[in-house]
């Protein structure tokens, strides 16, 4: 694995979040306002154009997306130093880029939350929820979504993986010190896996069901879903690894990649959904009825 | 099946979503053993507080429309259909009983007031 696949994966993973998400976040906005109160859309039009035509946030997040891959390539391209570990070596260019990735993700919730925030409050403060409201009859559950014989082969390889872990303690069959903690890790992360599945299936229906219209909760819960894959195969290699003694490859940059890949992927995908045609219409008459 | 209420509409929005789920069952949309959403499912989704989905439940469940099998969740019951024709047939008998009452404390005979009635009936009849 060369530094070109780490600076690749982060560059893409930033771009998915300093441009590919607000931008679909302001191709959101309107849908959502209408998806709200639709009423008070057409009853107040000036408000909801001038809620709209708000584009600070945006090149905000243009403006700092630009400076944090222009970091991001002056480390890759030798132009800045990575910093000194306490031994007084270099630290990795791996592990440096790595770093500016997560500060950049870090100063992106610094500065994304409260302008979130403060847009979800001036939304409920100025937008009354519509008096007529929808909601389904159908129970949710994970059948609806994922095959039962799917769930199932999924299941047994998580507990199968998790019992892998537990003999080869009891046999002794390990050959790092830290050999427990990962243990209890792999037993954290399917835990987190399991009940972040469940919690997107439990889910309240937002604004996003209905804008993308009846399929993007079943898409929502499978690739939830499918994350509880993930424990079981970066914990067979680390067994592997644990058991003949051996590394097979930098587990610890595989995984970092892998998250960073997973969530590029995931913005990028959302990004490209298609908005629910009757969504897509009122969008239009709200742009259309745009005197400017 | 979808459900829509109207927050602002006369009728208490617990008495909308009871009269949504009879006319799903009288329907055969929502079929003997359909399951239903959990209260906080469909609480959440109408921005309702859950008491008022719970009051629907409630309601439904004393009709004999609905019955709850603890952890299992909320079904539609077997002869459910049959329930609400008995419990809309009981509301519209109660309902002719205080029009008739009332009708005849204003001085009409019952000779009177079933002629009214058959009238207003061929005029339903003729649409």
């Amino acid at each position: 694995m060369t530094d070109w696949i780490d600076f690749a994966a982060y560059a893409a993973f930033l771009i998915a979040l300093y441009f590919v998400q607000p931008g679909m976040q302001r191709r959101m906005f309107v849908p959502m306002l209408l998806d709200r109160n639709a009423e008070w859309v057409a009853a107040h039009p000036e408000i909801a154009r001038r809620l709209a035509s708000r584009r600070w946030p945006l090149w905000l997040s243009y403006g700092l997306g630009a400076a944090s891959l222009a970091v991001l390539a002056g480390a890759q391209f030798g132009l800045s130093d990575p910093p000194m570990m306490r031994n007084g070596v270099a630290l990795p260019k791996w592990m440096w880029l790595w770093r500016l990735a997560m500060d950049a993700m870090l100063v992106a919730i610094l500065v994304g939350t409260p302008i979130g925030i403060a847009s979800h409050l001036t939304l409920k403060r100025l937008v009354p929820v519509a008096t007529r409201r929808q909601a389904t009859l159908e129970r949710r559950s994970l059948d609806t979504s994922v095959p039962r014989w799917m769930q199932l082969v999924t299941y047994a390889l998580v507990l199968i993986h998790l019992a892998a872990w537990i003999v080869a303690g009891v046999l002794g069959a390990h050959s790092s010190p830290i050999f427990w903690v990962r243990v209890a890790m792999m037993f954290l992360l399917s835990g987190f896996f399991f009940i972040a599945t469940r919690a997107i299936v439990a889910r309240r229906g937002n604004a996003m069901d209905r804008i993308f219209g009846p399929s993007y909760r079943p898409w929502e819960v499978r690739m939830t879903f499918s994350t509880q894959v993930l424990p079981p195969i970066v914990g067979a290699i680390r067994l592997s690894e644990e058991v003949t003694g051996t590394q097979l490859f930098d587990m610890s940059r595989a995984i970092q990649l892998l998250l960073a890949a997973f969530i590029a992927y995931w913005m990028l995908r959302i990004a490209m959904l298609p908005i629910d045609r009757d969504r897509g219409a009122s969008e239009h008459l709200v742009r259309t009825s745009d005197p400017a | 099946m979808d459900i829509e209420i109207n927050a602002e509409a006369p009728e208490p929005v617990y008495e909308q979503i009871v009269r949504k789920i009879q006319e799903g069952v009288t329907s055969g949309t929502l079929a003997a053993g359909t399951p239903l959403p959990p209260v906080r499912q469909l609480a959440n989704d109408l921005v309702l507080n859950r008491n008022t989905v719970a009051r629907a439940y409630k309601l439904l469940e004393d009709q004999g429309v609905i019955q709850t099998a603890g952890r299992k969740g909320t079904f539609v019951r077997s002869g459910a259909a049959d329930e609400v024709t008995r419990v809309k047939t009981g509301q519209a008998e109660r309902s002719v009983g205080r029009m008739i009452e009332s009708l005849v404390s204003d001085g009409l005979s019952t000779d009177q007031i079933s002629t009214i009635f058959q009238s207003a009936l061929a005029l339903a009849a003729k649409g």
